[in-house]
């Protein structure tokens, strides 16, 4: 049976080796967790070239905005039919803790509203404790579709659950 | 790196005006390829075009989480810089923390030369309000512009 467009941008994003995947993407190591409709999961693995604070070790805030800025615009992508990106538009960043050096950062992010001309969406970093977020973040996002990388447009909308 | 190493960077960084000390010393700010520079007296930083800072490759365009990491490194390099350390506490300064950041991306960032300028807007005795402006090739047309936070000392 021929993959709906949410499999696809899916397969996309979750098979094959992402490290290889052009530019930011690849080269910080995102890992794609889940992609549902509105709500995404990624996770950065730690790395030394990250770190912003010789002295203590910690990951810099922009590896941190990148990896939620990218977990959003997900959320984003599939918030609406057809499945695309879009530019993001603005964004904030609160860091309520610091990230624990040598430990993987989550990202999990939904779209909370989706309006003509902007879509807003929360998400939040954590380590160990989902609970403990240590960057809860908004990224809006005007809906513009523009294709990355031969990412699947999702042209067809049959077949879709939700 | 043990914090009074980085205190030597420091110091040799503010005695000899060179800021490039510092973001050597940032992993983070190597990794993005970022150089600082003087120009008309001004410290601002130069980020080059790197393969691995593109977000969308089909335009293509730089992440803008890359861009939002080089104007938070700028802006640390840039109040280590120039941060008045009488008015710390402890008297000594830490690579400042960023309590949160707030980026309007106004344009997309082209995959060409970028560059940022900071203005510290405030420091008190624990935290520092820091404007950072992003251009390509006009600065009085900024790509992207941010206002942030840091945590000092």
């Amino acid at each position: 049976m021929e993959k709906t467009p949410l499999e696809q941008f899916r397969a996309f994003f979750m098979e094959g080796d992402q490290r290889q995947r052009p530019g930011h993407f690849g080269r910080l190591g995102f890992r794609c967790q889940f992609i549902e409709i509105g709500r995404a999961g990624l996770d950065l693995p730690f790395s030394p070239e990250l770190v912003g604070d010789p002295a203590t070790g910690a990951v810099a805030g922009g590896p941190m905005t990148a990896l939620l800025d990218s977990c959003c615009a997900l959320a984003a992508a599939t918030a609406r039919e057809p499945i695309s990106f879009c530019p993001t538009l603005d964004l904030r960043m609160d860091h309520m803790g610091l990230a624990e050096p040598g430990k993987t950062l989550h990202a999990e992010a939904e779209a909370y509203r989706v309006t003509q001309s902007v879509i807003f969406t929360r998400g939040i970093i954590f380590q160990e404790d989902r609970s403990r977020p240590i960057v809860h973040g908004l990224v809006n996002f005007t809906p513009i579709a523009f294709k990355i990388g031969g990412a699947p447009q999702g042209r067809d909308q049959e077949g879709e659950g939700e | 790196m043990t914090s009074d190493e980085f205190l030597d960077i420091y110091h040799r960084a503010r005695d000899e005006g060179n800021a490039q000390l510092i973001i050597d010393a940032l992993p983070y700010a190597t990794f993005l390829g970022m150089r600082a520079l003087e120009q008309d007296g001004e410290l601002i930083f130069h980020l080059p075009p790197l393969e691995s800072n593109i977000g969308n490759p089909t335009l293509p365009a730089l992440h803008g989480g890359a861009v939002g990491g080089f104007m938070e490194m700028a802006a640390v390099t840039f109040l280590l810089m120039s941060i008045d350390h009488d008015k710390l506490p402890g008297g000594e300064p830490r690579v400042p923390k960023l309590v949160d950041i707030s980026v309007d991306y106004i344009r997309a960032c082209r995959y060409v030369d970028t560059w940022a300028a900071c203005e510290v807007v405030r420091q008190g005795r624990k935290l520092a309000n820091v404007a950072v402006k992003v251009w390509q090739q006009d600065r009085n047309t900024p790509t992207t512009t941010a206002r942030s936070h840091y945590l000092l000392g």
